[in-house]
C-alpha cells in the first residue's frame, strides 16, 4: 500500500520536474532576445551637407537596439530646401520619422560589428512653397505663388549598411537606401517637388547614403 | 567576375542618380481636337480661317484645310475659350480641367500638369470627349461632329493614258468656265481650274443632269438618277434626304462610270466625308510633243531655265497654246494630220522658229471608248537650230514626256 502511494506520488511529481527541465530551456533560448544595449547615432553626411550646399539644411538623428540578431531602429530627421531659378523660387521643410527591423549578418562578432540588411517605413510631415515668374509667349507674363502645408508623406525603403566598433562605445557606419511606394496626401494646386527624407517626389524611387557616428550604451552583459 | 559585376554595380547606381530632367515642353497642355461627321467613321476635312483662345492673341491665323487641331490651354485657368473660325461658321467651345504645378529644378522651372478635362460648353453640332488628359503632343482629346450634307455627288476627272502596254488612267486637271445643273440657275465652278468637282444633287427629283462648259469652248453632259430617302436620323440635323443607287443615265464625256472601291463595291451612296462617285474619263491626245528650256553652265552641264513667253504658236492653227507666262517647259500639239510642224516661240527679246518633222502612224486604237488614234514618232529637226536638240525620246508620248530642249545662255 506504501509503495502505491509512493508511486503515485512520483507519477504526480513527474509532470512538475518535466515542466521545470523545459522552464529553464526557454529561459536560456528568451534571454537570447533581451536587449544587450542601445545605440544613438547622427547621420554626418547630411551635417557637412548643410556646411557645403546652399539648398540644403538637415540633420538626422538614428537609434537602434538588438533584439539577438534583429535591430529595431528608428531616425528621426528634419531637411528643408531653397532653390532658385528659372523664374522660379522654391522652399519647402519638413520632418520625417522612419522605423523598421534591420537582420544583423555577424551576429556572433564580440564586437557587435554589423553587416544588415533591412527594411523602413518612413512618413514625412512638410510644407512647400513656390512661387513662379513665367514668361509664355501664349499665354504673356505673370507671377503666381502656391503653398502647400500640412502635406504627409509615407514610403518604404529597403537598406543595407554596416557598423564597425572604432573605440570603447564608438561604432561607424553607412546605411544605403532604396526607396519607394512614395505616397502623398496631396490634392491642392501644387503637385510636391520634394519630400523631406524621401527626394523628389516625381521619381518612382530614389537612393539614400548615410554616414552615421554611433554611441553604445549597454543596458546587460552578454 | 567579380570585377565586372561589381562595375555594373555601380555603373547602375551612377545612371540611377543621373535623374535631371529634360527641360523640353515639361506642360501637358494640348488638347487635341478631330474634326468628324456623323454617320462616318472618316475623319472630315474642314477649312479653318482662324482659332482664337480667349486670354490670348489670336493662336492660330491661318487659312489651312485640316481633318484636326492641336490647341494649347491655358494652364493659368481652370477653363479655356476657344473660337473656331471655319468656313461658312464660327464655332466655340469651353473646355474645363484641373490645372495643378510643379517645381522641376532650377533649370527647368515648374511644369503645369493638367487633368481632369471636361466639355463644359460648344455649339458644334455634337462633340464627345474621348480622352481627359490632355498631351505634351498632339493627341485626340475632343472629337466634334457635323451634321452630313448627304446630297453631295462627287466627280473626278481622269485622262487615259498608257503605262507600258496596259491602258489605265490618272487624274486629270480640267480649266473650267463654269457647270450648271438643270435645277438650279446657279452656276458652279466659275472659271476654275480642278480635278474633282463636288456638286448638289436634286433633292426634289429622282434625277440631275449636269452640263460642262470647259475653257476651251468644249461642252459635255452628265445625267444621273438615284433612289431617294428622306428622315431623321440625327436629331441635331432634322430631316434630311439620303442618296442611294446612284446610276448613269447619260453622258457626253468620252467615258464615264461609277467609281468601284478598293472593296469592289461601287460609289452609289453619296456619303460625307464626300469620297468620288463617278469618274468621267478623257482619251489621251497623242500628238502632244514636251520641249525644256535650259541654260548652259558649263561646256558639258547645264540647268533648266525659266523664260518668258509672250506667245507659242504653230503653222497649222491660229490656236495661241501660251501667252504672257513664265515657264520652265511647254507642251504643244503637232499638226496631227500632216508630218511637219513649224512652232513660233516669241519671247520679250526675240522669236525663235523651230520645225520639227516626225511619222505619223496609221492610226490604233489603244481604247475602245477613244477609237482609232494615230501615233507620231522619229521627231527630226526640219531646220537645224544650234540651240535645239532633240532627245532620245524622239516620240511622241501621252502622257506627254521631255522631247526637245531649247539652250539659251
Amino acid at each position: 500500500m506504501r509503495s502505491i502511494i509512493i508511486n503515485i506520488s512520483f507519477l504526480l511529481l513527474l509532470p512538475s520536474v518535466l515542466v521545470a527541465q523545459q522552464d529553464t530551456a526557454s529561459v536560456r533560448n528568451f534571454e537570447k532576445y533581451i536587449p544587450t544595449g542601445v545605440r544613438f547615432g547622427t547621420d554626418v553626411f547630411a551635417l557637412i551637407r548643410t556646411g557645403y550646399d546652399n539648398s540644403f539644411d538637415g540633420w538626422e538623428l538614428n537609434a537602434d537596439i538588438d533584439f539577438d540578431r534583429f535591430y529595431l531602429t528608428v531616425d528621426n530627421g528634419y531637411w528643408a530646401r531653397d532653390f532658385e531659378g528659372s523664374g522660379n523660387v522654391y522652399s519647402n521643410q519638413g520632418a520625417y520619422f522612419r522605423a523598421g527591423v534591420d537582420v544583423n549578418f555577424l551576429n556572433k562578432d564580440p564586437d557587435k560589428n554589423m553587416f544588415f540588411l533591412g527594411a523602413r517605413y518612413g512618413v514625412s510631415l512638410f510644407s512647400e512653397d513656390l512661387v513662379i515668374d513665367t514668361v509664355d509667349p501664349v499665354w504673356g507674363t505673370f507671377t503666381t505663388s502656391y503653398s502647400n502645408t500640412g502635406l504627409r508623406g509615407t514610403w518604404f525603403e529597403l537598406t543595407t549598411g554596416v557598423r564597425v566598433k572604432v573605440w570603447k562605445v564608438i561604432w561607424v557606419g553607412y546605411t544605403a537606401r532604396f526607396k519607394f511606394g512614395l505616397s502623398t496626401n496631396d490634392n491642392g494646386d501644387m503637385i510636391p517637388h520634394d519630400v523631406p527624407g524621401y527626394g523628389r517626389a516625381d521619381k518612382d524611387s530614389e537612393w539614400g547614403f548615410n554616414y552615421q557616428v554611433f554611441f553604445r550604451l549597454p543596458v546587460r552583459k552578454q | 567576375m567579380k570585377k565586372a559585376t561589381w562595375c555594373i554595380f555601380f555603373l547602375l547606381l551612377g545612371a540611377s542618380c543621373l535623374d535631371e530632367p529634360d527641360c523640353y515642353q515639361l506642360n501637358n497642355n494640348l488638347v487635341g481636337i478631330t474634326f468628324r461627321v456623323m454617320g462616318s467613321t472618316r475623319v472630315d476635312t474642314v477649312a479653318i480661317w482662324g482659332v482664337d483662345i480667349l486670354g490670348s492673341d489670336s493662336i492660330f491665323n491661318d487659312t489651312i484645310r485640316a481633318t484636326g487641331i492641336a490647341l494649347p490651354l491655358n494652364y493659368t485657368r481652370d477653363e479655356t475659350d476657344i473660337t473656331f473660325r471655319l468656313v461658312g461658321s464660327t464655332n466655340t467651345m469651353k473646355l474645363g480641367y484641373q490645372s495643378r504645378t510643379q517645381f522641376v529644378s532650377e533649370d527647368c522651372g515648374s511644369r503645369y500638369e493638367l487633368s481632369d478635362l471636361e466639355l463644359l460648353e460648344y455649339n458644334f453640332d455634337s462633340a464627345r470627349l474621348v480622352n481627359t488628359r490632355p498631351g505634351k503632343s498632339a493627341s485626340n482629346n475632343v472629337e466634334v461632329f457635323r451634321c452630313p450634307v448627304p446630297n453631295i455627288l462627287t466627280l473626278s476627272f481622269r485622262d487615259l493614258y498608257v503605262s507600258g502596254t496596259k491602258g489605265t488612267s490618272k487624274f486629270g486637271g480640267v480649266v473650267l468656265s463654269g457647270i450648271n445643273a438643270d435645277f438650279t440657275g446657279t452656276v458652279f465652278y466659275p472659271d476654275a481650274r480642278t480635278a474633282t468637282v463636288y456638286l448638289p444633287v436634286n433633292v426634289a427629283a429622282d434625277q440631275s443632269t449636269y452640263t460642262f462648259h470647259f475653257a476651251s469652248g468644249k461642252q459635255a453632259q452628265v445625267a444621273v438618277n438615284y433612289t431617294r430617302t428622306t428622315e431623321e436620323r440625327y436629331a441635331q440635323c432634322g430631316t434630311q434626304t439620303f442618296i442611294t443607287e446612284l446610276a448613269i443615265t447619260d453622258a457626253s464625256f468620252d467615258s464615264a462610270s461609277i467609281v468601284v472601291g478598293s472593296d469592289k463595291i461601287a460609289k452609289t451612296t453619296l456619303l460625307d466625308p464626300h469620297e468620288a462617285n463617278l469618274y468621267l474619263y478623257s482619251c489621251p491626245q497623242t500628238n502632244l510633243a514636251k520641249f525644256n528650256f535650259r541654260t548652259r553652265t558649263s561646256s558639258t552641264a547645264s540647268r533648266t531655265d525659266t523664260v518668258f513667253l509672250k506667245s507659242v504658236t504653230a503653222d497649222y492653227t491660229a490656236t495661241i497654246f501660251y501667252s504672257d507666262v513664265a515657264v520652265t517647259s511647254i507642251t504643244v500639239p503637232v499638226n496631227p494630220d500632216a508630218t511637219t510642224t513649224t512652232f513660233t516661240l516669241e519671247y520679250t527679246d526675240k522669236t525663235e522658229v523651230i520645225s520639227l518633222n516626225y511619222t505619223r502612224h496609221t492610226p490604233t486604237t489603244l481604247f475602245n471608248v477613244c477609237g482609232p488614234q494615230p501615233l507620231f514618232s522619229d521627231l527630226v529637226e526640219g531646220t537645224d537650230v544650234e540651240n535645239v536638240a532633240i532627245l532620245k525620246t524622239d516620240s511622241l508620248q501621252f502622257p506627254a514626256v521631255s522631247n526637245l530642249e531649247i539652250y539659251h545662255n
